[in-house]
């Protein structure tokens, strides 16, 4: 009998503190936290962009922490080149890194990787996936995934006989965690 | 504060992020012969023995042509082989050294070498086929020179006679080594 009435109390004051609850209402709650994100430069990020670290790193800037693949006259090389040749292939190896400093594995993506003019284009491609480009693979190029701590060095090809002056634009670089 | 700053950025560093997407720039110029990673020199000042006069940098290419010069010669002889040292030269304006080589269009290939002046290296020396390739530090360097030469041979070649052009294209190859 006396265990029943508790009981019976306890599902009323529960009831009680539902009611409370759904009856608080609010048209508007301003409240100040904090929120901290730092932005780093590119090779410092977690996805860190970096110029590679070997001779062919000088083709691509690192500015206000931003990294560029600039191949032109605004960033010549130490030897005085300021650009591709016309009428020409060329092929640049290892021009930048993508590290992944986080803590997952992360797949790759570059788009787009390809910039066309009148006929001339330059892709700029993983290392891993050179073949796609530069010799028989015909497989196309796809996601580059990274595990923690891993790096792919990319590299510039380019094809110039139709008279192009400059080809380039924005390529966006995205990184999406995988399973 | 410089605790606190230290511990976000750790933070930062090891955080895990699903999603990083980021615009970046590409930008490629289209250089001229003289100017390109890949340089091209017509003018070799004050080189022994300076043909420089058979070719220029036209429409920014370079273009090799041994027609009429300022002394009034208008060709090579009939049956003869020559010899044209310092034509033009080669500068590595990339990152890296290279070697060099050269590929000539049929018909060219039947009466036209190319060969490096450089040190012991002359006109014995062939860069025409991969298995030829060049490359010398002071030479094929960055920064470096290399000093071309041509031989035009037609002492055997029938069906030539004055008053023909012959005319073609060459590749140059220079690929990092």
């Amino acid at each position: 009998m006396r265990r029943r009435r508790l009981i019976a109390s306890l599902g009323s004051l529960a009831a009680v503190g539902a009611a409370g609850m759904g009856t608080g209402a609010f048209t508007s709650v301003e409240a100040s936290r904090d929120v901290s994100v730092e932005v780093a430069a590119d090779d410092q990020a977690v996805l860190t962009l970096e110029p590679a670290s070997g001779p062919n790193g000088e083709y691509a800037t690192l500015n206000d922490g931003t990294l560029a693949i600039d191949l032109s006259s605004s960033n010549p090389t130490d030897a005085g080149g300021a650009g591709v040749n016309q009428t020409a292939q060329t092929t640049i190896e290892g021009v930048f890194a993508v590290e992944n400093k986080g803590t997952q594995p992360v797949a790759v993506e570059l788009d787009p990787y390809f910039f066309e003019d009148g006929g001339d284009f330059v892709y700029v491609y993983p290392e891993s996936q050179s073949d796609a480009v530069t010799g028989d693979g015909s497989g196309g190029l796809g996601p580059v995934t990274l595990g923690v701590g891993e790096r792919e060095q990319y590299d510039v090809f380019a094809s110039v006989y139709l008279g192009a002056s400059s080809l380039g634009g924005t390529v966006t670089v995205t990184a999406d965690a995988v399973e | 504060m410089g605790s606190l700053a230290a511990a976000g950025a750790a933070g930062i560093g090891t955080g895990a992020f699903t999603s990083v997407s980021a615009d970046r720039s590409l930008s490629v110029e289209v250089a001229d012969d003289s100017t390109a990673y890949l340089g091209f020199d017509t003018d070799l000042g004050s080189s022994p023995d300076n043909n420089y006069e058979y070719s220029e940098i036209s429409d920014g290419e370079l273009d090799v042509h041994f027609g009429e010069n300022d002394a009034g010669g208008e060709g090579v002889n009939p049956n003869s082989t020559t010899h044209f040292d310092d034509v033009f030269s080669i500068n590595n304006q990339g990152t890296e050294m290279v070697e060099v080589w050269f590929t000539l269009s049929d018909g060219l290939d039947e009466y036209v070498d190319v060969y490096p002046i450089a040190g012991n290296y002359g006109k014995e020396t062939s860069l025409v086929g991969e298995e030829n390739a060049f490359s010398a530090p002071w030479a094929t360097g960055v920064g470096a020179e290399l000093r071309i030469g041509i031989t035009v041979d037609i002492a055997d070649a029938d069906g030539v006679d004055p008053n023909d052009v012959l005319s073609g294209s060459m590749t140059v190859h220079a690929d990092a080594v």
